[in-house]
């Protein structure tokens, strides 16, 4: 299962957090902090795997973001690695060619975005066509 | 799907004033004005809140929100939780959306308003839109915790499976049943669920299907049996996809159907044994190789193409090595592996490496399959990135057989000398482990862990030296080997403190075996080890000191310099060197038949190979292995050692086990075998507590017990003492010592106290803690009426925890104090509290104090809350010693749980967790030390078992650290009891 989701940026500034396992904010705040420390010092060469502790931490960067996702060694890394990609494509065809500062400015909106992708730390919907309609439509409710 | 390059509805539904407002913190100058500008909005609001009645859904929402980015900034939030909450009731969505969103940020599981809000979940999930339900769904998902699982979890197996629900609504419940079931395992049981989960599998759907089979496979790795009947409809489903290619055309990504489906379907398949004809077995032989027939187009394409096919394929092999039934597949498996170790993606080669551990770990067969890759993987070992580095050890240590570990344990050494400190540890270990367990002769295997030792003393854990020594002993054909070559090795000039304990140890019993050659006579030896003696800690000058006691009986020649020794040491500060050092000048010139029993050559061990266990035990914890996915992700390298061995040892084994596992220093430690007699003031080593150096006129209480002791210990006395008066070991009877002792366990749970006061000296402290760093501020006050001078103190960091003392004026005056602060960093697990000796001059006498100080690793411990099935999924992944701790113990005073949940949650910093274990004589509780020497932060797991009508107690306690769970043992039982 994923634990949780991290968008920083190359500052270590963390743009969204998502956590599935129930953290007390002081071990958040570490989390952020030494997964950040991790993926920042990572060359692009490497792999988009790294052992965090008993997890594994699964992360792709696009431009200026970390997309982060720590999640349990069993898991299958390139799934969890294209379910980055996906949630991805689905923001930047939401917010039309995203940028940070739209994640700062609608973090709300990510939220609900986040949630119709992935839920209880599992992927739930893996098709950006079925997402985006959704959120058109909850978008237009009154 | 293409959207406008600027969503409309973006604008459509947004807030000014939330956009303004952040800009306004984006723009702030300074740290100072974002907080001003915070401080100001959060009165503002809080304002709005109180006061305006008219307060509309819209500023609610926009509030609301500004809040929680406030939050998300890092600034705490004492209200706004209960508008978040007046926000669920409403009947828009998009304020009903946002009371969601802020309480899925702001709430956890545990938060105490999360029951309040459990009917708003029930109203929406009543609700006959699917946007209300899912907000609900998604909101329990996020948050729900046992309650809301007891109260709702009816109402969410009817939506699953009902017709009306939308498919919106059946995947969200899909996965809260996931979600309940994860807070309470065992919630979803096979008997009740397997046919309405089964039937959910005909869900035309992708999304509810792909978030069904998350559900089916979390029950299937709790425990397989039962949910068999979903096995042909997942083969099923995998051949419309693979092989009908019937699947609706929105799931289709970079050319693939909705890979994530493909994976979940594979991984379900692992946790059963291969499926049987009337399963469907047969068709999937024919998905399984079609799938190795469309990763060949992964050659081409984008990368997320190739990714897509290459997550379906090694999701693939891991079932066909877990099915282990097909020797065309699998030998087209061996051949992928293969391929990809040399690829150029970093990715294929990390899962390529990991996917042929598992491979290797299958059958004899399979390993030797692969044992022409090993050079290939041998130079992974030095790719320049960790992960890879980190897959391809295992690899290694998983290939290593009979005739490959020579050269395989030379290249680990080879790689240890520069490998980074992150992997060293397991290196080591698992060097340790690959040279015992394939040692042909084991004068090759001291040579490896001599030279672990040189490399990476650091690193190598006691365990790995007893081991040594447990096998020296037991084999008479190398012990003259071991010798030479530890003394060999003791030649230069910067040994390890770990070579010395071994060559102290092996020389003290098997030296005599080299004592004919004049290079190494006893002499010769005695001297290189003392040479090293004044730069050791202490448990390793106590060692010595044994091994120059086996040498007076071994080489009577030497009795004149290490009787020097000994009587150098009998006032030694450390009361375990003193008391070695008394007992042994007492021993070798006493009794000469005596002397002979005590200090004969140690028996050989009974072989419970326990310790290699652990060893291996410690790299498969370091392995990171999830305890409920073992099954299907280790492969059968780690497992190997644990299976091939069983750690049933024998009683007497076990007794010798546990000298040799809990304290190295035993091993050497030949008393205990009825010299109380000869020795009456020998008691007090486990209460190195206080030492006091004082001449006879002071405080008359003190007198009595100094003159008393002071004539036990006549005989003792020798010319060499430090200081003036006679040293003292206080027993556990003196009101002194009891006293002293009660104000340190009294401060080992407070912050602040008195820590000793006699006529003269009071010292006391207070002190503060903050992740890994301490302040104590002592006060030392001259009680007397005259000034205490050369008041000096000494206080040296010890093994973990650094210490830094401010100097401290050298006079104090009558009726006057000093302050002293010190301020100190927990580095690693510690067991013991630092010593602090106190040193000044009354008229005329000398005094020295020495006491303990509070500091307690439980001091640095971090609250871990955990939910019951967190608890135990966690509780389960540890067990046996030494990580595992069990003790039953009887209290002094009657048991009173109320009293032992404060003494553990507030005194030590130990979370308690409620509503773990049902019975209310019971006490579950965990903590987490986040400086691990490793490192890495630790935690610990704590069940304490009361029988208050027997006033007994019985303790377990586990960690990933030996060291860890039996200093809490420690700490449990010295309050507790």
């Amino acid at each position: 299962m994923i634990h949780f989701i991290l968008i920083q940026n190359r500052q270590g500034k963390t743009r969204l957090s998502k956590w599935y396992t129930p953290y007390e904010d002081v071990e958040k705040r570490k989390l952020s902090h030494e997964i950040h420390k991790i993926v920042n010092s990572r060359e692009t060469k490497f792999t988009n795997f790294v052992e965090f502790r008993t997890h594994r931490i699964v992360y792709r960067r696009y431009a200026g973001l970390f997309f982060s996702v720590c999640v349990d060694p069993t898991d299958n890394e390139l799934f969890c690695l294209e379910a980055i990609h996906l949630f991805v494509e689905v923001l930047d065809a939401y917010f039309g060619n995203v940028c940070e500062l739209d994640l700062v400015f609608n973090f709300y909106k990510v939220y609900a975005i986040i949630d119709e992708v992935f839920l209880a730390g599992e992927l739930m919907e893996p098709s950006k066509h079925v997402i985006l309609q959704r959120m058109e439509f909850l978008d237009n409710l009154p | 799907m293409s959207m406008s390059v600027t969503n409309p509805n973006i604008a459509k539904t947004s807030m000014r004033g939330l956009t303004n407002f952040i800009s306004d913190l984006r723009n702030s100058p300074s740290k100072e004005n974002e907080e001003k500008r915070v401080t100001k909005e959060m009165a503002h609001i809080r304002k709005e809140f109180k006061e305006n009645k008219n307060i509309d859904g819209y500023q609610r929402r926009k509030y609301v929100c500004k809040l929680v980015y406030m939050y998300m900034l890092g600034y705490e939030l004492d209200f706004g939780h209960m508008e978040a909450v007046t926000l669920l009731s409403s009947t828009k969505f998009s304020e009903k959306q946002i009371g969601y969103i802020a309480l899925g940020i702001l709430l956890n599981e545990q938060h105490e308003m999360l029951p309040l809000i459990i009917n708003s979940f029930k109203e929406d999930l009543l609700a006959r839109s699917d946007y209300f339900q899912s907000l609900a769904l998604a909101a329990i998902c996020n948050i729900g915790g046992k309650e809301v699982a007891e109260f709702l979890s009816p109402l969410i197996q009817k939506l699953l499976i009902a017709n009306t629900s939308s498919p919106m609504v059946k995947k969200r419940c899909a996965l809260a049943i996931l979600r309940m079931n994860r807070k309470h395992i065992g919630f979803v049981s096979p008997d009740s669920w397997v046919e309405r989960l089964v039937s959910v599998l005909d869900e035309p759907d992708f999304g509810v299907l792909t978030s069904l089979m998350s559900l089916l496979i979390e029950l299937a790795s709790e425990n397989p049996v039962g949910w068999e009947p979903a096995i042909p409809k997942v083969i099923y489903l995998l051949k419309k996809i693979i092989i009908n290619k019937e699947f609706p055309k929105e799931y289709v990504y970079y050319h693939v159907t909705c890979p994530w489906l493909q994976v979940k379907l594979l991984k379900f398949l692992r946790y059963f044994p291969a499926p049987d004809e009337s399963q469907g077995g047969k068709v999937l032989g024919e998905i399984l190789t079609a799938i190795f027939a469309q990763s060949e187009s992964a050659k081409a394409g984008t990368v997320n193409h190739k990714n897509s096919l290459n997550a379906v394929l090694f999701e693939a092999i891991n079932l066909i090595i877990h099915l282990d039934n097909d020797p065309v597949l699998l030998k087209q498996t061996s051949l992928l592996l293969g391929r990809f170790l040399t690829v150029k993606e970093t990715n294929i080669r990390y899962l390529g490496l990991e996917a042929m551990s598992h491979f290797a770990s299958l059958s004899n067969e399979t390993s030797i399959m692969i044992k022409k890759y090993q050079d290939t993987v041998l130079l992974s070992l030095k790719d320049s990135d960790i992960s890879i580095r980190r897959r391809a050890l295992d690899l290694l240590y998983g290939m290593c057989d009979k005739n490959t570990c020579k050269h395989i344990v030379a290249e680990l050494l080879s790689y240890l000398q520069t490998a980074d400190y992150a992997i060293r540890e397991e290196l080591v270990i698992k060097i340790a482990n690959l040279a015992e367990k394939f040692a042909s002769n084991y004068s090759w295997y001291v040579d490896v862990i001599l030279q672990l030792i040189t490399t990476a003393g650091d690193f190598v854990s006691d365990d790995i030296w007893f081991r040594v020594v447990k096998i020296v002993t037991n084999h008479e054909d190398i012990q003259a080997y071991a010798a030479s070559t530890v003394f060999n090795a003791l030649q230069s000039r910067n040994c390890h403190e770990t070579l010395i304990k071994v060559g102290g140890y092996i020389l003290g019993e098997f030296g005599h075996l080299i004592a004919d050659n004049p290079q190494s006579s006893p002499l010769v030896q005695f001297n290189i080890l003392h040479s090293k003696f004044n730069t050791c800690g202490a448990p390793t000058k106590a060692l010595l000191l044994s091994t120059y006691a086996k040498f007076v009986n071994l080489f009577p020649e030497l009795t004149q310099q290490t009787q020097e020794v000994f009587k150098q040491h009998q006032s030694y500060i450390d009361a375990e060197i003193q008391q070695r050092a008394c007992e042994y000048l007492n021993l070798t010139s006493l009794n000469e038949d005596l002397m002979q029993t005590v200090l004969d050559v140690i028996p050989a061990f009974i072989d419970a190979k326990d310790n290699s266990n652990t060893t291996s035990n410690t790299a498969n914890n370091s392995n990171m292995i999830n305890s409920q996915d073992s099954k299907i992700s280790s492969g059968g390298y780690n497992q190997s050692p644990q299976t091939q061995i069983q750690p049933q040892v024998q009683p007497q084994a076990q007794n010798q086990q546990q000298n040799v596992s809990t304290n190295g220093l035993d091993l050497l430690d030949p008393f205990g075998l009825g010299l109380t007699n000869q020795q009456p003031t020998q008691q007090p080593t486990q209460q190195p507590v206080y030492q006091q150096q004082q001449a006879e006129s002071f405080s008359p209480i003190q007198n009595d017990t100094v003159s008393s002791f002071g004539q036990q210990q006549g005989g003792f006395n020798s010319p060499t003492i430090q200081a003036a008066g006679s040293p003292i070991s206080s027993g556990g009877s003196d009101p002194m010592q009891i006293k002293i002792l009660a104000s340190y366990k009294r401060l080992c749970l407070v912050t602040e106290g008195v820590l000793y006061e006699d006529s003269m000296l009071q010292v006391g402290l207070k002190s503060e803690y903050q992740s890994g760093q301490g302040r104590l501020m002592l006060y030392y006050g001259n009680s007397s009426t005259f000034p205490l001078t050369n008041f000096n103190i000494t206080l040296n960091s010890i093994a973990g925890l650094t210490l830094q003392p401010q100097s401290i004026a050298p006079v104090i005056q009558p009726k006057a104090q000093l302050q002293q602060p010190v301020t100190f960093t927990c580095t690693a697990e510690f067991t013991e509290s630092p010593i602090i000796t106190i040193n000044f001059l009354t008229p005329g006498k000398p005094i020295t104090i020495s006491l303990r100080l509070p500091i307690v690793i439980s001091k640095f411990f971090e609250p871990l809350r955990l939910s019951s099935g967190d608890f135990f999924a966690r509780w389960k992944t540890i067990s046996g010693k030494p990580l595992e701790i069990q003790e039953i113990f009887k209290s002094t005073k009657p048991i009173d749980i109320q009293s032992y949940n404060r003494v553990i949650q507030e005194g030590l910093n130990i979370t308690v967790l409620k509503q773990v274990d049902p019975n209310p004589n019971n006490i579950v509780a965990s903590c987490l030390f986040p400086f691990g020497s490793n490192g890495q932060p630790i935690n610990s797991y704590i069940r304490i078992e009361t029988n208050p009508q027997a006033n007994m107690c019985r303790l377990t306690i586990r960690s990933q650290s030996a060291t860890l769970t039996n200093t809490i043992k420690n700490l449990l039982i010295s309050h507790l009891q």
